[in-house]
């Protein structure tokens, strides 16, 4: 792993502190939109997330109307209009979230390309077996090591609880990306594994960062 | 290599237990053939896997352990694990739950873990809890004895618990396979339990006041288990089947799971671990065609949860 240029992604992230997600629509149908180009949205709120975002357009499909919220807040952007009561195919491209980044958001972003991610397989809840948790209580946190073949989550859909076996380099949990009460989507980041030897280059990213970024 | 050669048997019950679910499995078809008809059949053969194989034991520590046991010792030797294999303890001595809840296993309950070879598609595989709460469900029922499921597949008698279901995936160390794990505890002739259990926990034979065979039960529950993943897997193909038309079929264990089910309209809390960090409370108003629970809060927001626990508030 090339160490970054750190002052240099910092200069980027100052200039355009922003992160576009594209929405997709996730099946066929008949598009209607719900919001305009340049309106502010918000994301999901409340303790459990259960509070949804924004509503930016309905997608009905045999008389099945699936509203569609918006996962993060920020602006919209690149709406396409033409699309705007027509039907689809899936993985439509309607409109960009641009996203104004957070320090801890600017982090994550950098720390990613350094740190392993260990990401969701299917949409389900996860949680860490006892073991796991019980040393994350007992270490420091940044101090949990984990080899190949060790059972480092359960994934739990449906009460089938099927645990998840981590087959990367041996590593330290550095950063733990999901909350147990929250389901996560499919190919989210689960945890950021910290490869041996970078853990203090790790520490004076996120220094620097935190030092920096205003 | 020989399937006895791999697994050596070990116990008389196992050929016995394969003669009483053979009897079991044609007495279903009768049973279901005034409601489903010839494809009756069908839907039993398409579960016949189950039961394949027996392997019992006096004594374990836990089920999955030794499930698991199996499947690397079979693998090692070059042969996969048989789709639909069964362990059985007389009794347990280190059984676990979620979360690593003890579980009580002693002599006199139905303590099994069934092995399988996922076979639904991706989306449907949480429907193998469902299959397992229903089947139980029926199994007890067939005694006479009105029980009921909370979701997921929690199945109670007045409150007090008849049967815990533990499900786990597990890819196998040596092949790399991925199996299922069904994990089935009830309390069939057992009628002690641990003090602070007593008022939580209840057996068909403190129910019913007598004892039930216990071989002939555990065969019933496997027919059952057999019909029901036949059904999914008879609605999985008709729901492909009908993929493009309007009006798709609607999935037959989810009504059977309603029949069942004392959770639509109750007060629960909800949670992940809802024992030890219960979340919010609210009202259970349906489970959709999914199988996830619909909660409405207090505050008026409806949340549809696809994983967790609940316990009865009323």
């Amino acid at each position: 792993m090339s160490e970054l240029d750190l002052d240099q992604l910092l200069i980027h992230y100052r200039e355009d502190p922003y992160e576009d997600f594209v929405v997709e629509t996730p099946n066929t149908g008949w598009v209607r939109f719900m919001a305009d180009d340049g309106m502010k949205v918000e994301g999901p709120r409340g303790t459990w997330q259960h509070i949804p975002g924004t509503l930016l357009y309905v997608l009905e499909r045999e008389r099945n109307r699936i509203p569609i919220h918006a996962h993060i807040n920020g602006t919209i952007s690149e709406l396409q209009v033409d699309l705007n009561g027509q039907f689809v195919e899936a993985n439509t491209h309607l409109m960009s979230i641009r996203h104004p980044m957070t320090k801890d958001e600017v982090i994550n972003k950098i720390l990613k390309q350094v740190l392993i991610t260990f990401n969701a397989p299917e949409r389900a809840k996860y949680f860490f077996p006892p073991e796991i948790t019980y040393k994350l209580e007992k270490k420091k946190h940044g101090t949990v090591l984990v080899r190949p073949g060790e059972e480092i989550l359960i994934m739990s859909l449906m009460k089938r609880d099927t645990p998840l076996i981590y087959n990367g380099e041996p590593g330290i949990i550095h950063t733990v990306y999901f909350q147990p009460n929250i389901t996560l989507n499919q190919g989210e980041p689960l945890l950021g594994i910290c490869p041996p030897g970078k853990l203090n280059y790790i520490r004076k990213i996120v220094q620097k960062i935190q030092n920096e970024w205003a | 290599m020989g399937i006895d050669s791999v697994y050596p048997r070990e116990h008389p019950r196992e050929e016995r237990l394969l003669r009483l679910l053979e009897g079991c499995r044609e007495a279903e078809v009768l049973t279901r053939r005034p409601k489903w008809g010839d494809e009756s059949e069908v839907i039993m053969r398409r579960g016949a896997d189950i039961g394949r194989e027996f392997f019992c034991y006096s004594c374990l520590d836990r089920g999955m352990g030794q499930a698991r046991k199996l499947i690397e010792t079979g693998e090692e030797k070059g042969a996969a694990f048989i789709d639909g294999g069964v362990v059985i303890a007389r009794e347990m001595e280190k059984s676990r739950g979620r979360f690593d809840r003890p579980w009580y296993a002693p002599s006199g309950g139905a303590w099994l873990t069934l092995v399988l070879n996922p076979a639904f598609l991706p989306e449907n595989r949480q429907f193998y809890s469902l299959i397992t709460g229903v089947a139980c469900c029926e199994t007890i029922r067939h005694y006479g004895i009105e029980a009921n499921i909370k979701w997921v597949n929690d199945i109670h008698f007045h409150g007090q618990k008849l049967a815990g279901i533990l499900i786990q995936g597990y890819t196998s160390r040596t092949l790399g396979e991925e199996y299922l794990l069904l994990g089935i505890g009830v309390n069939v002739n057992n009628t002690s339990f641990p003090e602070h259990l007593r008022p939580m926990a209840i057996s068909l034979r403190e129910i019913i006041g007598k004892e039930v065979p216990l071989e002939d039960f555990i065969a019933l529950l496997l027919t059952k288990i057999g019909w029901n993943i036949g059904l999914m897997a008879h609605f999985e193909q008709r729901y492909l089947e009908a993929f493009y038309e309007p009006v798709k079929p609607a999935n037959p264990l989810i009504e059977q799971w309603k029949l069942y089910s004392d959770t639509p309209g109750r007060r629960v809390l909800y949670g992940a671990n809802v024992y030890d960090e219960p979340l919010f409370a609210a009202t259970a108003v349906d489970i959709d065609h999914t199988g996830a629970i619909i909660l409405q809060r207090e505050e008026g927001i409806t949340v549809r949860e696809v994983s967790g626990e609940i316990i009865y508030l009323n």
